[in-house]
């Protein structure tokens, strides 16, 4: 299973990885694992078992390594992209829900607070919007899928990732 | 204090409550205490004075009866449809986060289940989601219909079939 050290590319350098190489893909996980906030082709992967990787090692230049197969390698580009737009579709129709559900139970607070005869009840003290929406049990989603890429590309932070 | 014999209008009979009178006002009380949200004019009311009411009763059992008095309609008007409508808001609001919330669901499932390698994540569960709002729903309509249902007497009549 070959195995890649990522780094941030000096600013100074010309050369970024060819469109499809393993280098440029092991650049893109990289950057999805690290939270890296830059471009992917502001990382740059090296094999670990070269002398430049031996020398970024030395001089603490790595942010982390990566290792990949073919299977592996598909898998990021045929499914990974899919499942975390799902991810993010799913929360975003979680987060609409949340503003929609509590800008309506606000306004019959508000139309209870503003009767004459009814304004000791307050809908919002027995319903919590946020508590309901906790029940989905979705909350791992993202960082479950995660922690499953960090172990199928046996990923190991190596260092802290610049801003 | 009148009382007024609510039924379902049937859709060849042609009558509809005048908009604004009181017997409009009770087939929407009975709509608010059913929760049912029926279409306008799905319910007649008939004071229980009026001979109507009881023709209508020999055709078919009312559904419901409701009282109202001057100090109750003026109530209606001007406090609790809006606490109605609000609640009615707060279902439809319901409904679309179900929907797309579920749509959600159905995708993120089928991207799981569709890869290589990540079928064991775990799928979302749809029936958690009808769970959730189940309460919720319940909750929010549960306050204004009662408060209704108490206000104005309403009585839920049911019919035993032969």
């Amino acid at each position: 299973m070959p195995k890649y050290l990522v780094m941030v590319r000096s600013t100074k350098s010309q050369a970024i990885h060819t469109a499809g190489s393993i280098e440029e893909t092991v650049c893109e996980i990289a950057k999805n694992l690290l939270h890296f906030r830059g471009p992917a082709d502001g990382l740059m992967a090296i094999p670990a078992d070269t002398k430049i990787a031996t020398f970024a090692a030395l001089k603490d230049e790595a942010l982390c390594s990566i290792e990949v197969t073919d299977k592996t390698l598909a898998t990021w580009r045929k499914d990974v992209f899919v499942i975390e737009d799902a991810i993010n579709s799913f929360q975003s129709a979680r987060d609409h829900a949340e503003t929609m559900l509590d800008r309506a139970l606000a306004d019959l607070d508000e139309a209870y607070e503003s009767s004459s005869g009814f304004n000791d009840y307050t809908p919002s003290n027995d319903i919590s919007v946020y508590g309901a929406l906790d029940q989905l049990g979705a909350n791992d989603l993202e960082y479950n899928f995660q922690q499953a890429l960090r172990e199928m590309y046996k990923f190991n932070s190596l260092k802290i990732v610049p801003m | 204090m009148t009382k007024y014999l609510v039924f379902e209008n049937q859709p060849s009979s042609g009558q509809v409550n005048a908009p604004g009178s009181r017997e409009a006002m009770a087939s929407e009380i009975a709509d608010a205490v059913s929760q049912g949200r029926m279409p306008p004019n799905f319910y007649i009311a008939h004071s229980i004075d009026d001979p109507k009411a009881t023709f209508e009763s020999l055709k078919e059992l009312a559904k419901f009866t409701v009282e109202i008095d001057d100090t109750t309609a003026e109530l209606w008007v001007n406090e609790i449809q809006a606490l109605v409508q609000k609640a009615h808001n707060v279902d439809d609001a319901i409904g679309e986060a179900i929907g797309g919330i579920y749509q959600a669901m159905v995708a993120y499932n089928d991207a799981i289940e569709n890869s290589s390698q990540f079928k064991d994540l775990t799928v979302l569960s749809t029936k958690a989601l009808d769970r959730t709002f189940e309460y919720f729903e319940v909750e929010s309509a549960y306050e204004v219909s009662t408060l209704v249902e108490e206000i104005y007497q309403v009585e839920s009549i049911e019919h035993h079939g032969a």
